[in-house]
């Protein structure tokens, strides 16, 4: 299965919480595979605290095998990451692997060429036939990455592979404005990718958003301490709600709702049990989100047609 | 225009002018093909069709196998020379496709190196006459030559066999015969090997070692013959490479990944039949081809004892099957 997680704004956590989903899916016993396409700058060598690719790596990213040809390298995150949490993922029993594809360090964007989204669809090709699922972090906003993800899936060698998309938001009315614009702009991923041959209608049910940061107001009442501040939250939520119904991206297009965890907002890693029992640095409710949007990926009611 | 077949394995050409080959370098990568059902005689016959016009062969026992025309890749860059010395290579890289029972698919990249024939590099016209032929201007070292191919971890450096054998897996696997779609999820496995070419005394016999790296899934082989051996080791290289995958998918993939089903209470029965109905029968040791493949496998088994090994996961496969009888999983 490939996921693609995109996003319109930058800031979102779309990397943070692509992650932490690809770990709690190869906790659960999948090869996971983390693809970096944000070309311009990769980040999730960072998240995943591997020192050789924290901006990308050298030589061999993935920047390099669409623009040189070279073979894409693949960073087992359990042999390079110096996360305790990803290094002790094989000795937990039945869990899965967790590979990096990292981007270059001095990538940036590229335009694509004609022979690259044959050259993507192989890569995706090679990775299904060794990993359960794909995570393809594209960047933020209409990229070339997107474009070239687009025309790749929509070759017939990928037609037997199952594609899904997660649109990352924040929980604020440009956010979600934004977003709505990301997919059913002029310019947006429905549109685009009828351009290149996707039936629009079918693209847009393998769509769903994700919401990031949100203020939880059973978790955060520390924040919250006057009734009125709780009042007048709670009111602008169903707000919220309302304009994300109308949009087309509520409830029942909603794959997931990341709480707003402040250790995250300062430190971009993967967390797991330990952060909240052990440390206690991390809150349940957000790992439990992690884990729900995981779950989610492979749910088939979830992403019946709607 | 109908694939032909022949009953002819294909081998690279000796250079024109005399120049004894020195090294045989080469790669081999084995994989899964994409497609979930195992594909025909004449199924395999047509993938393997890439060069139209060009003879197809294929082998029906013990093990059929289908055998891609030479493809032919034209390449001038620096040798990745260990320690000390340089080296320009000069000429074609010949690499082809295996299918094995219509399940395995194998890329193999190959070449013969040599001195060069003149100081300068020469026209293409001259290398195109010696298909699979590298000549190498300058004169490093062989040995380090051979080391530096071997513990080249980012052969982009040097040459490159590595993304020669990966396209021509990509270029099949992209097919449109196929259904793309994965019947068992495995890695593919790299066997990278370098061989010293010396005209040998009569009686002498190849040889072979064998080393793994740390680089999952890759292996090293160094090997020892005469130049008229270089088709001899790239069979053999390529049948090791296909049993080494067969051991590794089925000890790390297939046995593990049941025992974690069955503690966590999903059905394993699946990949379970697969390895048995599957990729059990392709256990075929190569020792039929003649006296030297013989005595290279013998070699190889005496350290290895890879075909213990097998039969040791096979009988383990069958022993989960039989509790997964007498006990389903809950989730079954």
């Amino acid at each position: 299965m490939l996921i693609f997680a995109t996003s319109d704004k930058g800031g979102t956590g779309r990397s943070v919480t692509g992650c932490n989903m690809a770990y709690r899916r190869a906790l659960q016993g999948e090869a996971v595979a983390y693809l970096d396409f944000d070309f311009g700058s990769p980040t999730a060598g960072a998240i995943f605290d591997v020192p050789e690719a924290e901006r990308g790596v050298d030589a061999s990213g993935l920047h390099s095998y669409f623009t040189r040809h070279t073979e894409s390298q693949q960073l087992d995150t359990a042999l390079h990451s110096d996360s305790d949490t990803l290094r002790d993922l094989p000795r937990i029993s039945g869990a899965g692997r967790l590979v990096l594809l990292p981007g270059d360090k001095d990538g940036g964007e590229f335009s694509i060429s004609a022979d690259m989204p044959a050259r993507c669809a192989q890569l995706f090709l090679r990775l299904d036939r060794e990993f359960d699922l794909c995570v393809v972090d594209l960047s933020a906003g209409r990229s070339y990455a997107v474009d070239l993800v687009l025309e790749a899936t929509a070759r017939p060698e990928l037609a037997a592979l199952t594609s899904r998309w997660l649109v990352f938001h924040r929980w604020t009315k440009q956010h979600i404005l934004a977003a709505h614009g990301l997919v059913f702009g002029e310019r947006g991923l429905l549109k685009a990718g009828e351009r290149r041959g996707h039936d629009p209608q079918r693209l847009n049910n393998s769509v769903r958003y994700v919401r990031t940061a949100v203020v939880d107001l059973c978790v955060d009442q520390e924040s919250v301490t006057r009734p009125a501040q709780g009042a007048w939250l709670r009111a602008y939520d169903q707000k919220l709600r309302e304009q994300a119904d109308k949009l087309r991206m509520g409830r029942a297009r909603l794959a997931g709702q990341i709480p707003f965890d402040p250790m995250l907002q300062w430190s971009e890693q993967v967390i797991d049990d330990s952060d909240v029992s052990g440390l206690k640095i991390a809150n349940q409710a957000t790992v439990q989100a992690f884990e729900d949007l995981a779950a989610k990926l492979s749910d088939e009611r979830f992403w019946e047609g709607l | 225009m109908s694939p032909s077949t022949t009953e002819r394995d294909g081998g690279p050409a000796v250079p024109d002018d005399g120049a004894q080959p020195l090294l045989g370098f080469g790669e081999v990568r084995t994989c899964l093909i994409q497609n979930l059902a195992g594909l025909s005689p004449s199924a395999s016959v047509a993938l393997m069709q890439l060069t139209p016009g060009s003879p197809v062969s294929k082998v029906d026992r013990p093990t059929r196998r289908v055998v891609s025309p030479e493809q032919v890749t034209g390449v001038d860059c620096r040798l990745h020379v260990a320690r000390e010395g340089r080296g320009r290579a000069i000429g074609t890289v010949l690499s082809h496709a295996v299918v094995t029972n219509g399940r395995i698919l194998q890329g193999t990249a190959h070449v013969a190196l040599t001195s060069a024939t003149a100081k300068e590099r020469r026209e293409w016209r001259h290398y195109l006459r010696q298909p699979g032929v590298i000549e190498v201007l300058g004169s490093p070292n062989p040995h380090n030559v051979m080391d530096g191919y071997l513990t080249d971890v980012s052969p982009a450096r040097g040459l490159d066999l590595a993304s020669i054998s990966d396209r021509i897996i990509g270029e099949v696997q992209q097919s449109n015969r196929l259904d793309h779609t994965t019947a068992l999820r495995t890695g593919t496995a790299v066997v990278r090997w370098a061989a010293t070419l010396a005209p040998q005394p009569p009686q002498a016999k190849p040889t072979v070692g064998i080393t793994k790296s740390d680089v999952p899934n890759f292996h090293v082989i160094r090997l020892n013959g005469s130049p008229e051996d270089l088709p001899l080791l790239i069979r053999f290289c390529e049948e090791f490479a296909l049993h080494e995958w067969l051991l590794t998918t089925v000890q790390d993939v297939i046995v593990p990944r049941a025992e974690t089903d069955i503690a966590r209470d999903r059905d394993p029965l699946d990949s379970l039949l697969f390895a048995l109905n599957e990729l059990a029968p392709l256990w075929m040791p190569p020792t039929h081809l003649g006296p030297d493949m013989k005595a290279l496998w013998e070699a190889m088994e005496s350290r290895t004892h890879y075909s213990r090994l097998f039969e040791r996961q096979t009988a383990r496969i069958r022993d989960l099957r039989d509790q997964v009888k007498i006990r389903p999983p809950r989730r079954y």
